[in-house]
């Protein structure tokens, strides 16, 4: 269900058809307002850890008196430090489950707001050298999960069972994965395991770079971790929903259009009240991430900019009139 | 320049000495080793002299261990008294009870009473830390502090919070020149005492101890890591404190106990044997083992 | 005596000789050498995996900035490729397409042009190549932002005018090109920080000032005038934010226009550009000066593009400034508790456990500590002083959070047992005769302490020092929950008053090699740089470490014994 809305939100946006990833021209470019001061604290996801650094940094030149500070030890920090007021802004890998919105809510009386800030796909990582060329989420399911809630018929342990010949045909599946604290682990185990568990052999690396290295070296490794990671050490597989459908790699296109299945938008959090403005400080650094500045510096981490509609939905959220759909009808 | 051997050798042979006394006298260490009481053989001239130490009765137990039994023993003011005696007999113990460094071994336990010009040390109320300036100690190894040689001297002083510089100054160079290391060490007082040699140490560590003006000297066996010259030097140096200083010294050193002393005790096994004038005790000894351990005999 | 022992010799080998005769052979283990050997050996091999360690980080560390020439290669079906070569490697290829299974060469190059292609680097089989050359004026360029850029030199261009098109040209004049650039960057930057700051800070004060004014209900004029200075400093603040913008299009006026090696032509604004040099055309001397000067602003920049380019100069001073922080505050408790312990304490049962505690406590997984930071020093601590001084920020929290003085406090916890044990055995080993002549000087047992034992054991709590700086300063786990962080925006130590910020978080030398490590999102050309943070993180520990061992020596001279 849910899958089908992000897909719809997605899919309004004309697809960019570049060899590097295009930010949409229609998404309003940041101006600077004055009076903007302050100290800014992150603590969040570590997917997001670079893009809210390049931000800051990004921030910093417009505000120079502006301080930020971005601290990211996993998405499930985002939540406790809204709640005790040690941070600003919470960027999360994931929505906010609904206990962590409860505690929220119990504290303020109010939701916490949540701002798309990039668009994530989840690659499905082998070292460069595998033939393998695609799998199918139940099959992913049958290599990761002990419970194989997606129901293949049997387990997946060697690189043989996938079809693979020659040296191949006998070597175990080595498998890497993230720390059950990141946002990731929980996305993943939710779309691809569909919430079963992880097979005790996954090797749990501390940050989604180490997942990517972890491959990179192993040769008969295969590995989840966020496209933003990639290196040209390991290669993506592209995936289909189930057995039947076609599999897709990941593009552009492909995750805007939700072809691509494990695709995932990035948020910030910040507590609003519902009735009141936000501070300019904190306005204009979410305006910030929502603009084309922003969202090139989102392509620059390697994720996938926010579509118009997404960015409107976000500054709607922080209570700012919707700007790129409606300038691109304009146009 | 004094000599090591100077002084005349004691008379060796039983001969000339006086039967007095010796055949009658239970045999000393057999009476010990049978755990029975006797009593030390005090001459009397100790007992007519003034005297600035006085020890009553006193016992020492290192937990179960009995160290001391019932040493009695007047310490005469302004001389030189000696306490010779085998290895363990408890020589340095007695001489820690007197500025009662032994309390700061756990386990120890006393009994009896010892009075320093007629105030009791170990009564109730007694202000060690004063009692101690009052009794300047040199250690049987030289123990210089890690610090420079001048303040290795002005210590005690520097410990009362004195700080007129003259005045350490003075003292420092009394107390060293009285110690008969000043010449050595005139010119290099800011060096650390440490790389001093271990004789002059020695001669640092009584400079320490005589620049509090103590009223009583403890020295324990102060000359046993000394060559025969830097002995000498401190034995004249006793010399010239005696008279000023009431000086109490360990020795196993029998030539330098006839050599120097005015009194000489002979301790065994814990107990005070033969107590009197030095020359009493090296020519006509009472007691048959204190002749033969001042003659060498011993064992 | 002598002739005693000179008559010795003369009668004993007659028996010796016969003893050793009847027993000739001695167990091998009686020899000393088989037990040297296997002591040696194991020494040996120790030190042989600690050389080995050390010599892969210098060697890695020191590898990283040395520029290598850029080699453009002409695949078949795809476009050109302009990088460095970084790895190579053999590789056998099942047979496929026709091609039967052979074993074939494969270079990694490291291509940059991020924001052209979607690469930094690129794998190339040697069966792709269809040229490759050097090209002569193949040009690196370092850039603020998107990594690096290759590719040839075509014109420079200051507005509408062209300065040069030839590539020699355009060489010769672009290094006066760009440090008139690098002029206009930090003359921005000094416009930033000093006016722009002061007037930012100024516009906070009167906020404060207009806050307090009304909560207190205070007069209008006040007030008015209050609101008057705001649009004052408004106005102020506007003329600078329009000279920035000045500065900026003067600033982005002149390019360096690029061509990439796929042929697509490129603008970079000189203003961007951090370094440009010519890979294929450096003499030995030239790849020094690169060299150098990567060193040079690796040591003493800031951090840029997430932390994955420019330098780690704050990094360095947080490392630092935490492992004195700390080293201030677990000598002094270490002694103080060791010398409770060992001149106090009667010894006993208690004194017994306290001293396994203590121990015990050494061998506590860091995190644990960290732990602890966290829940004591920031929720606890930090939030009580922030209640009762900084009211004013919440919710905001000034001390309530990780920050580098709650670091220092965290690592002295975790050091403590380090300095306890230390000093502990520099005390027992402070002979007691020299304790007995203090107290025969009648000094009291504080005086022989303060004196005597702390003087005689310096050299002895400076090893425990030193061990606790090595573990300290090498320590990444607990700071991860107290403190260290990804971006922090200000050094705990700056011009605006109290000037001393201990309450702020910091970068760490250690957290950024795990940064580098685990989170970079450019993992292969953040590799190298982790070797180089290493290297850097070592040499401090080392420098600090040196340091402390040799104002121990001085103290060794000055306490020592000397054995006559
Ligand atoms: N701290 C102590 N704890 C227990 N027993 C002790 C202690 N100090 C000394 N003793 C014992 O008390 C006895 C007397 O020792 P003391 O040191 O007084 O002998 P001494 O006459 O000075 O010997 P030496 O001539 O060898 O210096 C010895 O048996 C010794 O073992
Ligand atoms: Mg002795």
């Amino acid at each position: 269900m849910k899958l089908l809305a992000l897909a719809a939100v997605l899919l309004a946006a004309p697809a960019a058809l570049a060899q590097s990833i295009q930010v949409d021209a229609k998404l309003p470019v940041y101006k600077p307002i004055q009076g903007v001061s302050g100290n800014v604290k992150s603590v969040g996801s570590d997917t997001l850890n670079n893009l809210m650094t390049l931000w800051a940094e990004g921030f910093k030149k417009h505000y120079p008196a502006v301080a930020v500070e971005v601290e990211g030890k996993g998405s499930g920090t985002a939540p406790p430090a809204l709640i005790n007021g040690s941070s600003t802004f919470g960027p999360m890998s994931r929505p906010m489950k609904q206990k962590e919105i409860d505690d929220f809510e119990k504290a303020f009386g109010y939701k916490p707001t949540a701002v798309p800030a990039a668009v994530d796909t989840l690659a499905v990582y082998v070292h460069k050298d595998n033939p393998l060329a695609q799998l199918s989420l139940d099959q992913v399911d049958a290599i990761f999960s002990k419970s194989r809630k997606a129901g293949y018929a049997k387990d997946l342990t060697t690189w043989g069972d996938l079809g693979l010949t020659g040296e191949w045909a006998d070597k175990p599946i080595s498998l890497y994965g993230r720390n059950s604290a990141s946002g990731t682990y929980g996305f993943f185990k939710e779309h691809a395991l569909a919430n079963g568990d992880f097979k005790d052999a996954v090797k749990e690396q501390p940050g989604s770079s180490a997942v990517v290295q972890g491959v990179a070296s192993d040769k008969f490794a295969i590995g989840y971790s966020g496209i933003g990671y990639k290196t040209a050490d390991v290669k993506m597989l592209k995936l289909a929903k189930d057995a039947k459908s076609e599999a897709f790699e990941i593009s552009q296109e492909n995750a805007y259009s939700g072809k691509y299945p494990m695709t995932r938008i990035l948020y910030v959090y910040v507590n609003k009240k519902p009735d009141a403005q936000l501070d300019p400080l904190r306005r204009e650094f979410l305006r910030y991430v929502l603009s084309k500045q922003g969202q090139e510096d989102t392509v620059k981490d390697g994720f996938y900019p926010l579509t118009p509609r997404l960015v409107d939905q976000g500054l709607k959220a922080i209570g700012l009139e919707a700007a790129a759909v409606e300038a691109g009808a304009k146009q | 320049m004094p000599t090591a051997t100077k002084a005349p050798m004691p008379p060796t042979s039983p001969e000339r000495l006086p039967p007095t006394g010796r055949d009658s006298a239970p045999r000393v260490y057999d009476a010990v080793a049978r755990g029975e009481r006797f009593t030390t053989a005090m001459h009397e001239a100790v007992l007519d002299e003034r005297h600035v130490l006085s020890i009553r009765d006193f016992e020492l137990w290192y937990g179960e261990k009995k160290a001391l039994y019932g040493i009695t023993m007047p310490i005469t003011a302004g001389k030189i008294t000696a306490l010779i005696g085998p290895s363990g007999c408890g020589k340095s113990t007695l001489l820690r009870c007197v500025n009662r460094l032994n309390d700061l071994v756990d386990g120890v336990r006393i009994a009896g009473d010892m009075q320093l010009n007629g105030d009791s040390i170990y009564a109730k109320g007694v202000d060690v830390i004063e009692l101690r300036k009052r009794i300047g100690m040199v250690f049987q190894k030289p123990n210089p502090f890690p610090m420079s040689i001048f303040e290795n001297v002005v210590y005690s002083l520097r410990i009362d919070g004195i700080r007129e510089k003259d005045l350490l100054h003075e003292v420092c160079e009394k107390s060293l020149k009285g110690a008969g290391l000043w010449d050595e060490v005139k010119d290099r007082l800011k060096d650390s005492a440490l790389n001093l040699s271990g004789g002059q140490q020695q001669r640092l560590c009584i400079a320490r101890a005589i620049a509090a003006e103590p009223e009583v000297l403890l020295l324990d066996e102060p000359c046993s890591a000394l060559d025969p010259i830097a002995t000498g030097r401190i034995e004249e140096l006793m010399n010239e404190l005696k008279g000023h200083y009431s000086i109490l010294i360990v020795t196993h050193n029998m030539q330098q106990a006839a050599r120097t002393s005015d009194y000489t005790a002979f301790m065994y096994l814990g107990r005070l044997v033969e107590y009197g004038p030095t020359n009493e005790i090296f020519r006509v000894p009472r007691l048959k083992e204190t002749e033969d351990y001042v003659t060498g005999r011993f064992g | 005596m002598s002739q005693a022992t000179l008559e010795r010799p003369a009668k004993e080998p007659t028996r010796t000789r016969r003893w050793r005769t009847t027993r000739r052979a001695t167990a091998l283990s009686a020899y000393g050498e088989p037990w040297l050997w296997l002591a040696s050996g194991a020494l040996a091999l120790a030190l042989a995996m600690i050389a080995a360690l050390v010599l892969l980080i210098l060697v890695r560390g020191f590898g990283t900035f040395w520029p290598s020439e850029l080699l453009r290669i002409e695949r078949k079906g795809a476009p050109a490729l302009l990088g460095e070569v970084t790895k190579e490697e053999l590789v056998t290829r099942p047979a496929a397409d026709g091609m039967p299974e052979r074993t074939e060469r494969r270079r990694m190059l490291r291509t940059g042009n991020y924001d052209l292609t979607g690469h930094h680097f690129e794998w190339v089989w040697d069966s792709e190549v269809e040229r490759e050359a050097r090209p002569e004026w193949a040009l690196a360029v370092e850039r603020t932002a998107w990594g690096r850029f290759h590719g040839e030199p075509v014109a420079l261009v200051a507005g509408e005018r062209v300065l040069a098109e030839q590539p020699s040209e355009i060489l010769a004049r672009l290094d006066d090109e760009l440090a008139r650039a690098i002029e206009g960057r930090e003359a921005r930057h000094r416009l930033e920080v000093e006016e722009v700051g002061a007037v930012h800070h100024a516009m906070e004060v009167e906020r404060l000032t207009l806050r307090h004014l009304e909560a207190e209900g205070g007069d209008a004029a006040q007030r008015a005038a209050s609101i008057e200075r705001t649009a004052e400093l408004e106005r102020q603040y506007e003329a600078l934010q329009r000279r920035l913008a000045e500065l900026d299009v003067e600033n982005g006026r002149t390019v360096l226009r690029m061509r990439a090696p796929d042929g697509a032509t490129k603008d970079l604004a000189l203003v961007d550009v951090v370094r440009a040099y010519p890979a294929n055309a450096l003499d030995w001397s030239a790849k020094l000066g690169v060299y150098l000067s990567r060193w040079w602003e690796f040591l003493t920049d800031v951090p840029r593009e997430a932390n994955s380019e420019g330098g780690v100069f704050p990094a360095i001073f947080g490392t630092v400034v935490m492992t004195l922080i700390m080293s201030l505050v677990v000598v002094p408790f270490g002694v103080l508790a060791a010398l409770y312990l060992r001149e106090y304490a009667k010894a006993g049962a208690l004194v017994s456990i306290v001293r396994i505690c203590v121990n015990n406590l050494a061998g506590v997984p860091s995190i644990v500590f960290g732990v602890f930071g966290l829940g004591f020093f920031c929720m606890i601590l930090g939030t009580s002083i922030d209640e009762l001084l900084f009211a004013d920020r919440l919710p905001n929290p000034t001390y309530g959070k990780g920050g580098l003085l709650w670091a220092s406090l965290t690592l002295a916890l975790l050091t403590l047992p380090v300095v306890i044990v230390a000093t502990e055995e520099a005390i027992a080993a402070v002979p007691n005769s020299m304790r007995e002549g203090s107290y025969g000087c009648g000094a009291t047992k504080g005086q022989t302490i303060l004196r005597i034992v702390l003087p005689r054991a310096l050299p002895g709590i400076m090893t425990g020092m030193i061990l606790a700086i090595a573990r300290g300063a090498g320590e990444v786990a607990p700071l991860m929950l107290v403190g260290a962080v990804k971006l922090a925006p200000q050094l705990a130590v700056d011009g605006t008053a109290p000037f001393v910020h201990p309450e702020r978080s910091f970068l760490h030398l250690g957290f950024h090699v795990f940064d580098l490590g685990f989170q970079s999102q450019n993992s292969e050309a953040a590799k190298p740089m982790v070797y180089t943070t290493t290297l850097l993180l070592i040499g401090i520990v080392v420098t600090l470490n040196l340091t402390a061992i040799w104002i121990r020596s001085q103290l060794r001279k000055k306490y020592a014994a000397n054995p006559f």
